[in-house]
């Protein structure tokens, strides 16, 4: 299938939006996530890698001779990769950790049968998927929890590299020592963190 | 190309014209919007491409996205600009890196209290005729047409007793501005156009900075309609951007210290050949101009651009996350150069306040200053905001993971961890890193710069419009039809 790459699933949706007035609403409110204290309400779904969402307004065309291109409503894209063998992984982990906010959302959007029934909202999802034909992932078989520690590792590295640059050889060794200890024992640190 | 229709400041450099003005204005009511641009035009205030007889002071004008639409431009045109004009830089601080320090709040009038309608920019051969031209532009301006304070003055940097082209850092500027095809030779090099498919320079098509060309796509640019009103225009974004001098120079020397004893290390003569050592890597350039790629050991005197990165791909010689670099990465990217063919920028920034000498300390330094950033392209967000975003804020093309760029990078997160019960703020200021790669032919080590502040911020600024003088006429006479 497309959308599968290893262990990863990528996501790519247009929901039409009920009414210009719910565009408008809406966009502020996408905007609003950007202050979000761990950089989005997503990163609390620990399966999404990465996630983006965009209202589309309009479709003009510009060309030789000009001319305009109407769509039938405003749309919600909303793309998303994240670890899992279906969208209902995907839906399942959204209303469980995001809970309201997915309504504060997609009620925007015509059809939203609200997140009471999971497999309501899964349909929903898989209605307004379009066809992934080919998923290309960054590293398709490493989950979001590995990721984020390797970015640990690399951080916590950069610090070593950056504490002992100028020291000699036995200092250093004893420094490395002590920070791989210490990175075997680090929880890894939750989404957003980074 | 009609010269005599583009305005003269997106393809001239306006070299002999050292000292400049910028006035900002606000439309109350349209009308008299009107009746200032039939003045200006009436006039002959407007200084085109191609002039009959070099003018005293050149003179040009743009439009913000509000101030079209103060000047009673037709919802139907206003709505088929692309929507960052239509948003305006404020808004799209986040976006920018404008934020903490940076941030609109901290903005300098009138870009924190206002919303510029009108901007006028005048570069003047000689600075007392800018005086009393400006004073008589003002007049101009019939009532409903408000001037907006403080005005902007700005002009080439006295150093040492003498005019230079430098910036406040100490370095060349304007060394690397785009050859575009069909404009006349201004004097420079002939070595800054996109690579062709054999990696010779060429002329770039005019179309990626000015619309209703080709451009490298080798099509037509999307252009707002009318096109008879928007075809010779120009987008210009406007930057005041203030630079800490005594922030930086304080910085390259707490790192010297380090820097003089580190292995492989090997500086030129002179009592502050470390300190230039660490800018040059931070700039990509020597303060005279000479480009690290050619001359990795001491500046030359060279300023030429015959260099493209791409003996240096494991930045040896200019490091990866260097300014120059980042801003135009040459062939560094692969491909022949060809990735970097569409992110090209019109730059005709000039800088603001007295140099400071180098002897000049904390306690006895005063006054502001840095760089009014101007920069013309065709598409402010394919060209100047993915600079921004990409190359500035961001070093993942680099290989430099999130280190933004020594001198204008923003500095939002240090790469440290964020623990749970205080997390991660966007308007959090940090200091920043920056990775000055080894060299085995020489056996330097790779150095860390750690603990980099912020050297430049963001003081105001808006994106504009630079109209064709047919425009600017449709403008004035209300004519601007959607048929």
């Amino acid at each position: 299938m497309g959308n599968i790459n290893g262990k990863k699933f990528g996501f790519t949706a247009l929901f039409p939006i009920r009414s210009k007035e719910s565009a408008v609403a809406l966009r502020p409110y996408l905007r609003s996530m950007d202050g979000h204290p761990y950089g989005s309400p997503l990163s609390s779904v620990d399966i999404i890698h990465m996630a983006r969402f965009m209202i589309i307004d309009n479709l003009a065309y510009q060309g030789v001779p000009a001319k305009r291109d109407e769509l039938k409503s405003h749309y919600l894209l909303f793309l998303c990769d994240f670890d899992g063998g279906s969208l209902d992984v995907l839906v399942r982990k959204l209303v469980s950790k995001m809970g309201e906010t997915v309504d504060d959302i997609w009620q925007h959007c015509v059809g939203y049968p609200g997140r009471t029934y999971r497999d309501r909202l899964t349909a929903y999802f898989e209605d307004c998927q379009l066809a992934t034909t080919f998923f290309l992932a960054d590293r398709p078989n490493d989950e979001v929890a590995a990721i984020l520690r390797a970015l640990m590792y690399k951080r916590r590295f950069t610090g070593f590299v950056e504490s002992c640059q100028r020291s000699r050889p036995p200092d250093l060794r004893a420094a490395f020592l002590q920070l791989w200890r210490s990175l075997e024992t680090e929880p890894t640190p939750p989404a957003g963190s980074l | 190309m009609d010269l005599s229709d583009i305005q003269g400041n997106i393809l001239r450099g306006y070299r002999s014209f050292p000292d400049a003005c910028f006035l900002f204005f606000r439309v109350d009511r349209s009308g008299a919007g009107r009746e200032f641009l039939k003045r200006l035009l009436e006039k002959d205030s407007i200084t085109p491409g191609q002039w009959r007889e070099k003018p005293e002071v050149a003179t040009n004008i743009a439009f913000t996205f509000e101030g079209l639409r103060a000047l009673g431009v037709p919802v139907a045109s206003l709505a088929s600009f692309p929507p960052e004009f239509q948003e305006g830089m404020k808004s799209r601080a986040a976006l920018l890196g404008d934020t903490g320090e940076c941030a609109p709040n901290q903005w300098d009038e009138p870009w924190q209290g206002s919303t510029v309608h009108i901007l006028v920019t005048c570069y003047a051969r000689v600075r007392e005729t800018l005086i009393g031209h400006c004073s008589e532009l003002r007049r101009l301006a019939p009532e409903g047409v408000h001037e907006l304070v403080p005005h902007q003055e700005a002009g080439l940097l006295f150093v040492d007793g003498k005019r230079t082209r430098k910036e406040h850092f100490g370095f060349d500027d304007g060394l690397s501005n785009p050859d575009v095809e069909g404009v006349p030779d201004d004097g420079g090099l002939g070595d800054t156009g996109n690579p062709d498919e054999q990696g010779n320079l060429r002329k770039i098509p005019v179309g990626e900075f000015i619309l209703g060309y080709p451009s490298e796509g080798q099509e037509l640019s999307a252009m707002p309609v009318p096109h008879m009103f928007t075809r010779n225009g120009a987008y210009l974004v406007v930057r005041k951007l203030e630079q800490h001098v005594l922030r930086f120079r304080d910085f390259l020397r707490t790192q010297t210290a380090a820097l003089r004893s580190f292995p492989g290390v090997k500086l030129s003569g002179g009592p502050r050949a470390a300190e230039d050592f660490l800018a040059a890597k931070m700039f990509g350039r020597w303060p005279d101009g000479s480009s690290l790629d050619l001359y990795p050991t001491a500046g030359a005197g060279d300023k030429s651009n015959n260099f493209n990165y791409a003996n240096d791909l494991e930045g040896a010689r200019c490091p990866l996350g260097a300014h120059v670099r980042r801003a135009n990465p040459r062939a560094s990217l692969g491909f022949g150069g060809n990735i970097v063919r569409r992110r090209r920028l019109i730059r005709r920034g000039i800088a603001y306040g007295d140099y400071l000498p180098q002897d000049v300390t904390e306690a006895n330094g005063g006054g502001r200053r840095g760089i009014m950033f101007l920069a013309f392209n065709g598409s402010i967000s394919q060209q100047f905001e993915f600079v921004q975003q990409q190359w500035m804020n961001s070093g993942d093309d680099f290989r430099q993971g999130d280190d933004a760029d020594p001198i204008a990078g923003n500095r939002i997160g240090d790469g440290k961890m964020v623990e749970p019960s205080q997390p991660f703020r966007r308007d959090q200021n940090c200091a920043g890193r920056m990775v000055i790669p080894g060299d085995q032919r020489t056996a330097r080590e790779p150095f860390l710069c750690s603990g980099i502040p912020r050297f430049v911020t963001t003081k105001g600024g808006d994106y504009f419009f630079a109209p064709s003088l047919t425009g600017i006429r449709l403008m004035a006479a209300g004519k601007v039809y959607i048929l």
